[in-house]
């Protein structure tokens, strides 16, 4: 069980206050826009930045403990890799932390070819899998992952990703997982948090919060559009013709991008906002300049003054 | 076989027009190799004793220096901002003491007239007109320029790699030894060569705190009071040629470690 209640220690040039509870084998993703704080917060909950509260693991503050004795699997932004050292070396220097022969560990991480490369020759997708295995296979009950895949291109990512989940499963650890990319969060993480500015937004279930975003700013966040009187509409959910339930949204059409479920639609509204609307495979698109109306769920979310 | 031109814009005729400049700032070098004649028949008396005085010397003031500076570069590399700022302006003074004056402090605070100078006479350690005192001379003048070379060094490093190291629980003595000091080794070898330089160079301290035994600096200016600006500039053809290994071995390896 790991909790976490952190407030930023004054005067620090991020404001942020986070409070949440994980169950073993949970994957919190950290989710926000640039500069929301998410790696600031990884930091902090791995005793690297200075700030108040405290993090809990199973009952005992991790922070408490110099860092090379913190039960911490650690992958930062950039890596921390040693330039001239080879991935053989990175994960033979864990010593008996290490838990896997790192003859597998290699293979596992789409390594082994590379095992006595210099870091420093080595691609930034190439690097973070080092990373990654570096933090996952000394099997450590809290993982902190910022941005772990960004680098990787689609297959890789998901095979990693599968690695990340195999070894959460196999190990019962829990893991914080910093990312920008939505997808990531809809596959890899049972919870979710929203940051914004140093703020948390909303905290919990993945699923939960996707299906029903607790106001307009965490949808908005979600890939939902703000579009006046708090009313929230996501492009997945677009029909094209007038249904139960659902208000009509006038539109003129900006452009229409091919996407691997059909078309997303890109509109603006006649005060002047932007939103999109998806349209399924086979189904033609309108064209650019066409007036259009567009029918959503009747979706209307509290905007919070206090988070603009 | 000849070896492939790095890829980038091609060289400007316009380069040229550097060889001048190079030509300024090496003009001591040409001008020593020149007229200080091809042979050393006029070196004068003891430059043997002063050449092994120097040499011996001036290493055992860089081994000093390493121990003492690597520690201080490394503390001010990674202290907070406020301790940084203190520590940047204690070395900045001896850094910006001219070496004369430099040589006044140590023979004042090491000599007579101190009760620590007394007392350190009275153990075997005297510092003035001592081989201690030319140590301590050269320590001083080298010190200041390795701290702020090593610190540059050790500040340049990634701080994301020393903290991963810790957190997959690589201990800090280990993570300084196979992580830091081999990424910082290009940097300390600099630092290293200029405190080098700077220790067997040393004249102003050592003419002040230890004339006697006479090493290398000092002993060219009594060769050019004494024997006139030949045997002088013979005598420093020979503080060059035993000057410079050390620096180009210092880089070279400073380089090998960070590859």
């Amino acid at each position: 069980m790991l909790r976490v209640d952190l407030r930023s220690a004054p005067g620090a040039p991020l404001e942020f206050a986070v409070r949440f509870d994980l169950p073993p084998r949970a994957v919190l993703g950290l989710f926000g826009p640039t500069g929301a704080g998410k790696t600031t917060l990884l930091r902090a909950v791995a005793g690297l930045q200075p700030v108040e509260g405290e993090v809990l693991l199973d009952g005992e503050d991790v922070r408490a403990r110099s860092p090379w004795l913190r039960p911490v699997g650690w992958v930062p932004q950039r890596q921390g890799l040693i330039p001239h050292w080879t991935p053989e070396q990175h994960l033979r220097a864990l010593g008996p932390a290490l838990r896997e022969d790192p003859g597998d560990a290699l293979h596992r991480l789409e390594l082994d070819e590379l095992r006595d490369r210099p870091v420093r020759r080595l691609s930034f997708g190439e690097r973070q899998r080092l990373a990654l295995g570096r933090a996952l296979f000394t099997r450590r009950p809290l993982l902190l992952l910022d941005e772990p895949f960004s680098a990787l291109d689609a297959g890789t990512r998901l095979r990693m990703g599968d690695l990340l989940l195999e070894e959460v499963q196999r190990t019962g650890a829990v893991a914080l997982l910093a990312t920008h990319d939505l997808y990531e969060v809809q596959r890899l993480c049972s919870r979710l948090c929203l940051l914004r500015r140093g703020e948390m937004l909303a905290e919990g279930p993945t699923a939960d919060l996707l299906r029903e975003p607790p106001h307009a700013r965490a949808a908005e966040l979600l890939g939902y559009h703000l579009l006046g009187d708090g009313l929230c509409v996501h492009p997945a959910e677009a029909l094209w013709q007038p249904a139960a339930g659902r208000v009509g949204v006038q539109g003129v059409v900006r452009r229409a991008l091919p996407r691997d479920f059909g078309w997303r639609v890109e509109l603006t509204t006649p005060d002047g906002r932007a939103f999109a609307a998806d349209l399924p495979q086979g189904a033609r698109p309108p064209d650019a300049g066409e007036r259009v109306s567009v029918h959503f769920p009747e979706r209307r979310l509290p905007v919070d003054p206090l988070l603009d | 076989m000849s070896r492939a031109r790095p890829p980038g814009p091609r060289p400007s005729g316009r380069r040229v027009l550097l060889w001048p400049l190079l030509g300024i700032v090496t003009l001591p070098l040409w001008a020593l190799l020149l007229h200080a004649g091809t042979t050393f028949a006029q070196l004068p008396p003891g430059a043997a004793a002063e050449t092994a005085t120097s040499a011996s010397s001036s290493l055992i003031a860089l081994a000093i220096t390493f121990l003492v500076g690597l520690p201080l570069a490394w503390w001010g590399a990674s202290a907070r901002a406020a301790t940084q700022r203190v520590l940047e302006l204690l070395l900045a003074v001896p850094l910006l003491m001219p070496p004369l004056v430099l040589g006044l402090v140590l023979a004042y605070v090491f000599g007579p007239s101190t009760a620590f100078g007394t007392w350190l006479e009275g153990i075997g350690l005297g510092m003035t007109n001592s081989y201690l005192g030319l140590v301590a001379a050269g320590f001083y003048e080298a010190a200041p320029y390795f701290v702020y070379g090593a610190w540059a060094a050790f500040a340049a490093l990634d701080r994301d790699i020393l903290e991963a190291a810790w957190l997959s629980g690589m201990r800090p003595g280990a993570a300084f030894a196979r992580i830091v000091l081999p990424l910082a080794a290009p940097g300390l070898a600099i630092a290293s060569a200029m405190a080098w330089a700077r220790t067997i160079g040393a004249f102003g301290a050592p003419i002040v705190v230890a004339y006697h035994p006479t090493g290398l600096p000092v002993g060219i200016w009594i060769a050019l009071s004494e024997f006139g600006l030949v045997p002088a500039l013979e005598l420093a053809l020979v503080l060059l040629a035993i000057a410079l290994p050390l620096p180009l071995v210092a880089m070279g390896v400073g380089r090998r470690a960070a590859r």
